[in-house]
């Protein structure tokens, strides 16, 4: 009899313990935070849009807009993207949040990229 | 049975910590949602901003409008443009439409220096609809909002310009009695009044050219067409310019 209370009690314990792991919230915590990058970089593209603005990328050339794209990038994040057919440059390793903003301009898109820096 | 207590308790409390978990993650994740969607929204109006003001710049550019009805067609084609920024969770549309009011300074930043309402100038009105979802969160977002930008092309002055210019012309004509019919005498006269329209003009910062036919002989008629530009505009394609054009018979007095 002690012997089946035993077992019983394990179970319950096993079953209990496996479900509280199951029903982990940090798991959760890890999409929201993934999310929250996205939202803060997002939030970092379009403070350069309203920096240099809309006209202002359609009259400067690829290139310029790369320059000024790399020169805002920090050790925190890197901006990217790509204006009609110029690539600014790699993007991030998979698996790393990204932000994109896409705008359709008469003739052309332009890519707004960010990424959150490794070390940051 | 107290194992059978006691798991139940922590199971039970583990339970609750996971829904309060989860409720405060859907909150952050609408949350973020929304603000992408938001984000989103702002940077398609600037850019259905600058693609409204590059196809009124390729307009403005390629026509020469009539000095009588130069405004008014110029507002006609105004109204029909429109533009449509798209993402898999928010789609703008933006319909143009002319302006005879509004502010002076727009809260869009990112249309400078076009942005705001300038008295004068060839100014328009965007009415943005923002519809946007994020489905699986049940984030839905709808906003109307309007902004105004302009293009610094006075065509109410040169249109009057032009008006002015065809009337100097028409009163010098109207107000000469010619010995002989001829071209050279016909020009003289209009090269007299052209003039002080000319100067006119040039005071405006616009150019003016006048050409002439004769029509008739009995009586002296001639046939004048007065073009008024403004060269040098600054759009958002680059510089360019802008000209009306007036015509009229103008008959020398008998």
């Amino acid at each position: 009899m002690r012997y089946l209370d035993l077992v019983i009690a394990g179970l319950i314990g096993t079953s209990s313990l496996a479900g509280m792991v199951a029903l982990n919230p940090i798991q959760g915590d890890v999409a929201s935070s993934s999310l929250a990058t996205e939202s803060q970089l997002r939030d970092e593209i379009l403070a350069l849009l309203q920096q240099r603005g809309t006209v202002w990328l359609i009259q400067s050339s690829p290139e310029t807009v790369c320059s000024y794209l790399r020169g805002m990038s920090n050790s925190s994040v890197t901006f990217s993207g790509e204006i009609g057919q110029l690539s600014c440059g790699a993007p991030p390793s998979n698996g790393v949040p990204t932000a994109t903003i896409v705008l359709h301009f008469t003739g052309f898109q332009v890519v707004l990229e960010a990424w959150p820096n490794e070390q940051a | 049975m107290a194992s059978a207590v006691i798991f139940s308790v922590l199971l039970a409390s583990g339970l609750s910590v996971y829904h309060a978990a989860q409720e405060n993650d859907w909150l952050h994740l609408t949350s973020n949602a929304a603000d992408a969607i938001a984000d989103d929204g702002i940077a398609f109006e600037g850019a259905a901003g600058t693609n409204i003001l590059l196809r009124e710049q390729a307009l403005l550019e390629s026509s020469l409008f009539d000095c009588g009805s130069a405004s008014a067609t110029v507002s006609g084609e105004i109204e029909g443009l429109a533009d449509t920024q798209a993402s898999a969770n928010l789609t703008v549309v933006t319909a143009a439409g002319p302006a005879s009011q509004g502010p002076a300074s727009d809260n869009l930043s990112m249309l400078a220096p076009f942005g705001g309402y300038v008295d004068g100038l060839v100014d328009t009105v965007l009415h943005e609809e923002l519809k946007g979802a994020a489905s699986p969160l049940g984030v839905s977002y709808a906003k109307n909002e309007t902004h105004y930008v302009h293009l610094p092309v006075r065509m109410g002055e040169m249109a009057s310009d032009c008006d002015q210019a065809l009337s100097d012309i028409e009163d010098a004509v109207s107000n000469t009695s010619l010995p002989e019919c001829t071209a050279s005498a016909v020009n003289s006269v209009i090269a007299e009044a052209e003039g002080g329209s000319g100067s006119r003009a040039a005071g405006s910062g616009f150019q003016l050219a006048v050409d002439s036919a004769l029509v008739g002989a009995a009586p002296c008629s001639v046939n004048v067409r007065v073009e008024v530009s403004q060269g040098g505009v600054v759009g958002p394609a680059g510089s360019f310019s802008v000209a009306l054009r007036g015509e009229e018979i103008a008959v020398f007095e008998s």
